[in-house]
């Protein structure tokens, strides 16, 4: 019988939405700072290279080793943006 | 004879003129007075708005000593601004002692560099004040602004009545608070406007709908739901636009996104309604980055910034967010931006209810340091119920307040127009404003900030509500 994943692996698991973003000293190698996160599980999406972030999944275990990257000064996770709907007098 | 004492009172402190650089943000404790003499002095390139455009109750306030204020970048060396006042402004004489202030103005083509500052005081002819004004988008140039030097008065010696009456009325308003009372009526602060055939409210009680300037050659990008390309009122227009959004062309079927398109850079509407848009002859870029259900994936919006900045938007504006905390992307992204030249504005958010106490911190993107936070006002320059403010511990700030209550603008067909509220509606208002300031000073990013922020009109209400005060036009 397979062994089911304990809770927290599963977590680990799930793929998040990140948006990795690269430090000043770095932005003129922007490339490959991205290039090594992809080494290390990031699936790039988007290269916004004039912001110096990509956005991209990876799992969620592997977030943490994303920050460590020499030139990476943020990995956090997307999130989502909800205005009113039109019928709505405050928008 | 009293005005000349007053004059030297204000040359002769340099801890005022600490105040004069740090209220170049925040005015919180200054006060400065009307003088028809030195207004008469004022340098050419400044215009000023009428006291009737800018509303019941505005009291002229400008008031110049003749001399400018030049603030240059931090990591400029004083020998280097130097250099460049003696070769562009002619002037002749140098000193880097505050002690030396009060002789600016009373010499010609002289300047006393404050390092700590990084700000000058320079005694020159308005005309070379005017050309270096005009530089100051030049990325050569160390200059930030150029701002005709106004006088400061320090409180206590110049308790007028109009000076105790806003002292009264903010004292009564914090009473009123902190014991639950009633607010103090809002007719006893400011007139309510209207709409009129003309002009809606907001761009009469920002001096918009009277300015000189209309935007023209500045790259306005709206980062929105898209807009109704078809519109009667901007059918006629040159419109840059993309979509971030998967699977959904620009055309906008939810209606924010031309609402915002048209606060910030319509004009008056062909079938002759007012006139709504802050700066109607702005280059208009659109860019879809919430969908047409009004929702939208950061990776979209930060594209959609991306593409702004490359196709030579000089000002973003963006009425969207979400209550959540500050994120090292669009901190990074705004500071970015603004080294390419870009200001970028954005909604506080909406999630308030002050009316039962209930105060939301200001929610994402609005919460970066690096992007003007906009909060809503409504026609009596109250704070709108909902508007968001400052909570404190880092959780973002509010810079400036637009008219946000009871917005007349755009919509899509058939509506073709439509009067609602938010933060997202006072958001376009300051960056249509801003177009207007770019193009009567030459200013962009951080100048362009410090312009928005320091011609604010100040109200009595807190600065983590309103930041500076309501927008002003040029």
């Amino acid at each position: 019988m397979d062994k089911v994943p304990e809770r927290s692996e599963q977590e680990a698991d799930q793929q998040a939405r990140i948006t990795v973003t690269v430090d000043d000293e770095h932005l003129d190698s922007f490339q490959e700072v991205i290039d090594v996160c992809g080494t290390m599980g990031l699936h790039v999406e988007q290269s916004l290279d004039v912001l110096g972030i990509a956005i991209g999944t990876v799992s969620r275990g592997k977030m943490q080793r994303l920050r460590q990257v020499p030139g990476v000064r943020g990995v956090e996770e997307e999130a989502e943006v909800q205005i009113a709907p039109p019928e709505s007098g405050v928008q | 004879m009293a005005q000349s004492r007053k004059k030297k009172t204000a040359k002769r402190s340099a801890s005022k003129r600490s105040a004069a650089k740090r209220s170049a943000a925040k005015r919180s404790t200054t006060r400065r007075r009307a003088s028809k003499r030195s207004a008469s002095r004022a340098a050419p390139q400044v215009a000023i708005g009428s006291p009737e455009s800018l509303g019941v109750g505005y009291q002229p306030r400008e008031e110049f000593t003749g001399s400018y204020l030049v603030t240059y970048a931090e990591n400029a060396p004083a020998a280097d601004v130097e250099v460049m006042l003696s070769n562009s402004a002619g002037v002749s004489t140098f000193s880097r002692s505050a002690e030396a202030l009060m002789e600016v103005g009373n010499e010609p083509d002289c300047a006393v560099v404050l390092e700590d500052l990084a700000i000058a005081v320079v005694s020159m002819a308005p005309d070379a004040a005017g050309v270096m004004a005009a530089g100051v988008s030049d990325t050569q140039t160390p200059i930030l602004a150029v701002e005709p030097e106004r006088y400061l008065y320090a409180l206590g010696d110049m308790l007028s009545e109009e000076y105790l009456r806003g002292y009264r009325d903010a004292a009564n308003s914090l009473y009123e608070s902190l014991t639950g009372g009633a607010p103090i009526p809002a007719s006893a602060v400011a007139a309510e406007l209207g709409d009129t055939d003309a002009a809606t409210w907001g761009l009469q009680v920002t001096g918009a709908a009277d300015s000189y300037y209309s935007g023209r050659g500045i790259g306005v990008a709206v980062l929105d739901t898209g807009i109704d390309l078809a519109h009667p009122d901007f059918a006629q227009r040159q419109i840059v636009s993309a979509s971030f959004v998967p699977d959904q062309p620009v055309q906008d079927l939810h209606g924010h996104g031309t609402h915002c398109c048209g606060t910030a850079a319509g004009g008056a509407s062909q079938s002759g309604q007012r006139r709504y848009g802050c700066a109607p002859e702005a280059d208009l870029l659109v860019g879809k980055v919430l969908s047409n259900a009004g929702r939208g994936a950061e990776g979209g919006i930060l594209a959609g910034m991306q593409w702004a900045i490359t196709e030579g938007a000089k000002i973003i504006s963006m009425s969207l967010g979400a209550p959540a905390p500050p994120s090292a992307a669009y901190e990074t992204a705004g500071q970015r931006a603004l080294d390419r030249g870009t200001l970028v504005v954005a909604a506080t958010g909406n999630e308030s209810r002050r009316r039962f106490g209930q105060i939301a911190p200001v929610g994402r993107p609005a919460n970066s340091p690096s992007i003007m936070g906009v909060a809503a006002l409504d026609s009596r320059l109250q704070v709108a119920d909902f508007s968001n403010g400052g909570t404190g511990h880092g959780s973002g700030q509010v810079d400036i307040a637009g008219p946000g209550v009871d917005v007349f603008s755009t919509w899509p067909s058939p509506r073709n127009y439509h009067t609602i509220s938010g933060t997202s509606m006072a958001t376009p208002h300051v960056a249509g404003i801003a177009a207007l300031w770019a193009e009567a000073r030459g200013a962009t990013d951080r100048a362009l900030w410090q312009l928005l922020t320091s011609e604010a009109r100040r109200l009595q209400h807190s600065s983590a509500d309103v930041g500076a005060g309501l927008v002003l036009a040029p």
